[in-house]
C-alpha cells in the first residue's frame, strides 16, 4: 500500500481534484463501514456536502437527490452501505462526483482515501457465487486490513441511473 | 464389502448436515469475521480474510433452510478449495457452520436420493447418503462456488448427473492440490 493514501477530507472543499491531474491510482469513499475505491480518471471533483442543494420535489421519491449550486447542475446522492437507497445522509460531509456514461455524477461519502498508484489495490474479480443482479461492483481488493469494493465511474452511474428515472429532464 | 470412504460432516442448520470430501477440507475458522459486499445474495453475504486472501463466504443454511441470517460478527466456518478440472487454479470458499466438523465412514449401501426439498439440492450435491435416519447431501464445491446466484429458483440443468458415492466423496478424481 502506498504511503500516499491521505485522508483529504480535511483539504479545500471544492476543486482540488481535477480530471487531468490525477491521471492514476484510486480514490477511495467511505460509506458507513463500506470501502469503493474508484479510478482516480473518473474523479472530476470532490467537495462539501454542504454546498449541495436538494432538489425540489425529491422528498416522495426513494433516492434523494442534490446539486450543485454552481456550475453546471450535477446530480448526486446518498446510498447506505449496503449501496441501497437511504432517506438522510446522515454523516456524509463530501460528495464524490465522477463521469458517468452520460454526464457527471455524485455520491456522498464520509470520508476519501486518494491512491498514487493503480497497483496499491490489488484487484481481484468478484466471485460468482456473490453476484445476485445488476451490481455495479467489478472487483474487490485489500484496503486497510480489510476490503474496499471496486466500481468505475460508467457503472457506478448506470447503478444509481438505475435506481431513478429521469425527473424533469435531468439524468439521474 | 467395499473399503468405506471418509467424508466430513458440515452442520449448515439445526436441521441440515452436508458432506465433502476431505480432499476439499482445508481450514477450519472457529471464530471467522466476515466482510460485508453489498447488493450479494442473502446466503451470500460477504468475504473472509484468509490467508491474506479476499473468500467468498456463504451461509447455505439460509438457501436450504430458509433460516433467518444470523447477525452475529464472528461465526465458525470451514474454508474448502475447489477446481474447475483437476490441475487448473485451486480456488478456495468458505461456508458458515454451527459445530466443528466431523469425520465419518461411508459406505455404497449407505447411498439414498436426495432430500426433495428443497430443489436446489439437485444443483449444489452430486450424491447423498443415509447417516443416522438423516439424508446427507455430498456437496459439489465448483457447482456451490463457481455458480451465480442470480435467478433462483433455477430448473436443474439437464447436464448434470449426480455420481454414485465413491466418485462424489473424492475416490474417483484426485483431490486438488491443496495448500
Amino acid at each position: 500500500m502506498s504511503a500516499t493514501q491521505t485522508p483529504i477530507s480535511s483539504r479545500a472543499p471544492e476543486g482540488f481534484v481535477g480530471g487531468s491531474a490525477l491521471s492514476a491510482g484510486w480514490l477511495v469513499l467511505a460509506i458507513d463501514d463500506l470501502r469503493l475505491a474508484l479510478p482516480q480518471t473518473d474523479v472530476r471533483q470532490v467537495t462539501l456536502a454542504s454546498d449541495l442543494e436538494g432538489v425540489e420535489g425529491d422528498e416522495s421519491r426513494g433516492l434523494r437527490r442534490l446539486k450543485r449550486p454552481r456550475g453546471k447542475p450535477w446530480l448526486a446522492c446518498h446510498l447506505d452501505h449496503n449501496l441501497r437507497p437511504e432517506r438522510s445522509p446522515g454523516a456524509r460531509r463530501l460528495c464524490v462526483f465522477f463521469g458517468a456514461s452520460d454526464g457527471v455524477l455524485g455520491l456522498l461519502c464520509t470520508h476519501t482515501w486518494l491512491l498514487a498508484a493503480a497497483s496499491d489495490l490489488r484487484v481481484e474479480p468478484v466471485p460468482r457465487c456473490l453476484i445476485e443482479g445488476p451490481t455495479p461492483i467489478i472487483g474487490m481488493a485489500f484496503f486497510q486490513e480489510a476490503m474496499a469494493v471496486v466500481s468505475d465511474g460508467r457503472r457506478l452511474g448506470d447503478y444509481l441511473t438505475s435506481l431513478r428515472v429521469s425527473v424533469d429532464g435531468d439524468s439521474l | 464389502m467395499a473399503t468405506p470412504s471418509k467424508a466430513w460432516l458440515l452442520r449448515l442448520a439445526q436441521d441440515c448436515l452436508v458432506a465433502v470430501s476431505p480432499g476439499y477440507m482445508v481450514e477450519y475458522l472457529p471464530s471467522a469475521r466476515m466482510i460485508p459486499v453489498p447488493l450479494t445474495p442473502r446466503h451470500a453475504p460477504g468475504v473472509l480474510v484468509w490467508r491474506s486472501r479476499l473468500i467468498p463466504v456463504l451461509d447455505l443454511g439460509i438457501l436450504l433452510t430458509d433460516s433467518p441470517p444470523v447477525a452475529t460478527p464472528q461465526r465458525r466456518a470451514m474454508v474448502l478449495a475447489y477446481q474447475a478440472l483437476p490441475g487448473a487454479v485451486v480456488h478456495h470458499g468458505a461456508l458458515f457452520v454451527q459445530a466443528p466438523p466431523t469425520e465419518i465412514d461411508v459406505t455404497d449401501g449407505m447411498a439414498c436420493a436426495l432430500p426433495d426439498k428443497p430443489a436446489i439440492w439437485e444443483q449444489l450435491s452430486h450424491a447423498c447418503f443415509l447417516y443416522e435416519k438423516q439424508r446427507v447431501p455430498v456437496i459439489n464445491l465448483l457447482w456451490v462456488f463457481m455458480r451465480s446466484y442470480a435467478s433462483l429458483p433455477h430448473s436443474v440443468p439437464e447436464a448434470v448427473v449426480h455420481d454414485p458415492l465413491p466418485a462424489a466423496l473424492g475416490m474417483e478424481n484426485p483431490a486438488p492440490g491443496i495448500i
